[in-house]
């Protein structure tokens, strides 16, 4: 045991006292929120192509105004495709729409024509029909002579506020159930889950490579040799595990420290500005603040405690399940990274799908998928975290907490076989058949 | 006879169905230079690792200063492998100290051992330098002393010479000898025979796993003995005349190999030079090298690949 605990303490501090520990430590919560910002941008983007069009309405319809946003300039002309043609190729347009003439508000279909050398994208395909939509209903609304203010109160705004607190759900009176922040639980409780479940996620893969490397390296430069005079191969290894397992525990440490203070920062900040603001110009506040406190006000609802303990918990079982095969892997690597890039892939396979089980499970953390995913053991330090904050059943935590432990101890077990072969194995590539003979050494 | 250092008694590993050290005996005595021999796969590292406690005999026996040791790595043994690194990124001292509370001292005991060797090797000025800054004698400075510095009974040093510069390379002779004169157990493995030559008393030769000669490096070239010496002179040695002479080849230095029948002995040969009045500068008996020996055994050179 002393012997473990000396080499996890040179790796602890080897990685911890380096200036790179500290930069990403703090730069990951930086790096994080602009991840999420990339990703969102990218998603939202539409196409930056600007169009000018020729229209052709002869009913009307449009009362010659079209404002979709991939289009620049809307031009409306009568006459025959032929003629409109003629004018896009002389004024340079980019493409003529033709409107069919309708003659009845009871139309259920239209079909419009798009002509123009450029093929109809997507973006533009739905832009064209959204906004025709919405105008023709205004049109139609105008044709039949229908009261809007009536035609609106059609419409109800449905909302649904949850509550797993039974005792007073029971009590409270219905006035109270209506309240305003709670409709945002889920999505709060779904982006804590992500935000944890990416964080494992990430840290994960960025040790267990760590870990890989590390063994590579050590037997690349034959310190092993000198080592295992010393200690056992399986001291080694296990002190490296609780080495860099360690430098993990304490980022989430610092993160979960930090959050607070930036959380407590935000709201210091938006609250100054929104007194500001009640003074200043009054209305039209650019980001939606009461949004913005109202999940502030959430995010003090979670129970942190559980969720900082498994989040501990889940990265520390994630982090010795795959480093010890990483760690395994790379005893079993020569001299060279890339020879068993495939290998390094099949390991990494399950932790992916994890991650995209897991985008699932914060949208339905109670579905079959979610549940089970998240008490088996490969996917359950991805998965589990993401159902957190919609508070799981415990008997699901603790099945999912007993297997995670059980399979991560029999996992490094098995590692722990193969690193003890591997590393003292030179020149010699090994394939599966050579690690199953390895696994059957004494 | 010195005290035992090391005894091992068939000692045999087999891996996968191929015997790598097949029943092999030997005894280390303390104060005796003792060499383990043997061409590239004949089981040395094998062997080595089995004394170390790194790998578990299948069969036999290992004593270290009588005391039963098989499969347990134990202070007692102060190991230089063949195939060695450190740890690029640290310094020279966080690395002794960390290999040093790695064997069990306490840092302030460990602290006590590293210096007098940083004392005794000059590396006090590079106790902050970073491994990866030293060069590469260096380097092998500070694996040999990582290797004893613990003041081990038995010391297993596996090619200790590779890659040395010739400064380095006496120092580290001149260590061997000293640590060995102590009384310590010491062997050296290698396959360079001229190194055995220069140091060791005793050897054993293995070859395909099992030992094919054993003994004191004297007695055994003794043994081998093929009657021949050599001769300086000043003129062709095809002018003496004595029954049953053989001239064999003339070496590097100039003097002449001469092989004579059995029974021939000194003072005939010494007889027939001063008969023939060639003037004699030079009178050995040549005995043959081990790598003679080796090829007399196996057929094959110690240095060709198996």
């Amino acid at each position: 045991m002393r012997k473990i605990r000396i080499i996890a303490e040179r790796e602890y501090l080897s990685r911890v006292k380096k200036l790179q520990f500290i930069l990403i430590t703090l730069g990951a919560p930086i790096l994080f929120g602009l991840f999420f910002l990339v990703v969102g941008f990218i998603f939202s983007y539409s196409g930056d192509e600007k169009r000018t069009i020729l229209i052709s309405d002869p009913s009307n319809i449009l009362e010659e105004r079209f404002e979709a946003s991939t289009i620049t300039e809307a031009t409306f002309r009568q006459g025959t495709t032929a003629e409109l043609l003629k004018i896009k190729e002389e004024e340079g347009f980019d493409g003529v729409l033709l409107v069919p003439a309708v003659d009845s508000a009871m139309v259920r279909d239209i079909n419009l024509r798009y002509i123009s050398e450029q093929r109809l994208d997507i973006d533009t395909d739905l832009n064209i029909t959204g906004y025709f939509n919405s105008r023709m209903r205004e049109w139609k609304i105008k044709q039949l002579g229908i009261d809007e203010d009536l035609l609106a109160s059609l419409n109800t705004r449905v909302r649904i506020s949850s509550s797993t607190d039974l005792v007073a759900a029971a009590s409270e009176s219905e006035d109270d159930a209506v309240d305003e922040g709670s409709s945002i639980t889920p999505y709060v409780a779904g982006g804590i889950g992500l935000v944890i479940a990416m964080l494992i996620y990430f840290m994960v893969f960025i040790n267990g490579m760590m870990i890989m490397r590390s063994v590579m390296e050590e037997k690349v430069n034959r310190i092993v040799e000198i080592m295992i005079s010393t200690v056992r191969p399986f001291e080694l290894m296990l002190g490296k595990l609780i080495g860099v397992g360690a430098v993990g525990v304490t980022q989430i440490f610092i993160w979960l420290t930090l959050i607070p203070i930036i959380l407590f920062g935000i709201t210091l900040l938006f609250g100054e500005t929104m007194t500001a603001g009640a003074q200043g110009m009054g209305e039209a506040p650019q980001i939606d603040e009461a949004t913005l406190m109202g999940v502030l006000s959430e995010l003090a609802n979670f129970n942190w405690w559980v969720i900082s303990i498994a989040f501990i918990f889940y990265y520390l079982g994630g982090f010795l399940l795959y480093s010890s095969l990483f760690g395994a892997l790379g005893a079993m690597m020569g001299d060279d990274l890339g020879e068993n890039n495939s290998l390094s892939l099949i390991i990494t396979i399950p932790i992916v799908i994890a991650i995209y089980i897991g985008v699932v499970a914060v949208q339905s953390p109670n579905s079959t998928l979610a549940v089970w995913s998240s008490i088996f053991p490969l996917f359950s330090p991805i998965v589990m975290p993401c159902r957190l904050a919609f508070d799981p059943p415990l008997w699901q935590l603790l099945l999912s907490g007993v297997l995670l432990i059980a399979f991560t101890l029999f996992i490094v077990w098995f590692s722990g076989k193969i690193y003890r072969v591997g590393i003292l194995m030179y020149g010699k590539k090994a394939d599966l058949r050579e690690v199953i003979k390895w696994l059957r050494n004494k | 006879m010195n005290e035992s250092a090391l005894n091992i008694q068939g000692v045999t590993k087999k891996y996968e169905g191929h015997l790598a050290v097949d029943d092999i005996s030997f005894e280390v005595e303390k104060g005796v230079l003792f060499g383990l021999l043997g061409p590239n796969g004949a089981g040395k590292t094998s062997t080595i690792r089995m004394i170390t406690g790194i790998t578990l005999p299948d069969e036999g026996k290992i004593f270290l200063n009588g005391k039963r040791v098989d499969g347990s790595l134990t202070a007692g043994i102060g190991y230089l492998p063949e195939e060695r690194g450190l740890y690029k990124k640290m310094t020279v001292g966080d690395h002794l100290m960390y290999l040093i509370r790695l064997r069990g001292f306490s840092t302030k005991e460990g602290k006590k051992m590293v210096d007098e060797w940083a004392e005794r090797f000059e590396i006090r000025g590079w106790w902050k330098k970073k491994i990866e800054e030293l060069s590469k004698g260096m380097q092998q400075k500070i694996q040999f002393v990582a290797a004893v510095m613990h003041n081990p009974d038995l010391l297993i040093l596996d090619e200790p010479f590779t890659g040395l510069d010739p400064v380095n390379s006496n120092l580290i002779r001149d260590e061997i000898k000293r640590l060995s004169s102590e009384g310590k157990g010491i062997i050296l493995s290698t396959h360079r025979m001229e190194q055995v030559e220069e140091l060791c008393e005793k050897i054993v030769l293995i070859n395909h796993g099992k030992i094919v000669l054993r003994g004191r490096l004297n007695e055994i070239k003794e043994s081998y003995w093929d009657n021949e010496y050599l001769l300086g002179l000043d003129q062709e040695p095809g002018n003496l005349e004595f029954g049953g002479m053989e001239v064999r080849e003339k070496t590097a230095k100039g003097h002449w190999k001469i092989k004579v029948r059995e029974g021939v002995n000194t003072r005939d040969i010494l007889s027939a030079v001063l008969k023939s009045g060639v003037e004699l500068h030079h009178f050995e008996k040549s005995l043959p090298s081990l790598n003679d020996i080796f090829i007399k055994i196996t057929g094959k050179s110690i240095n060709e690949e198996q």
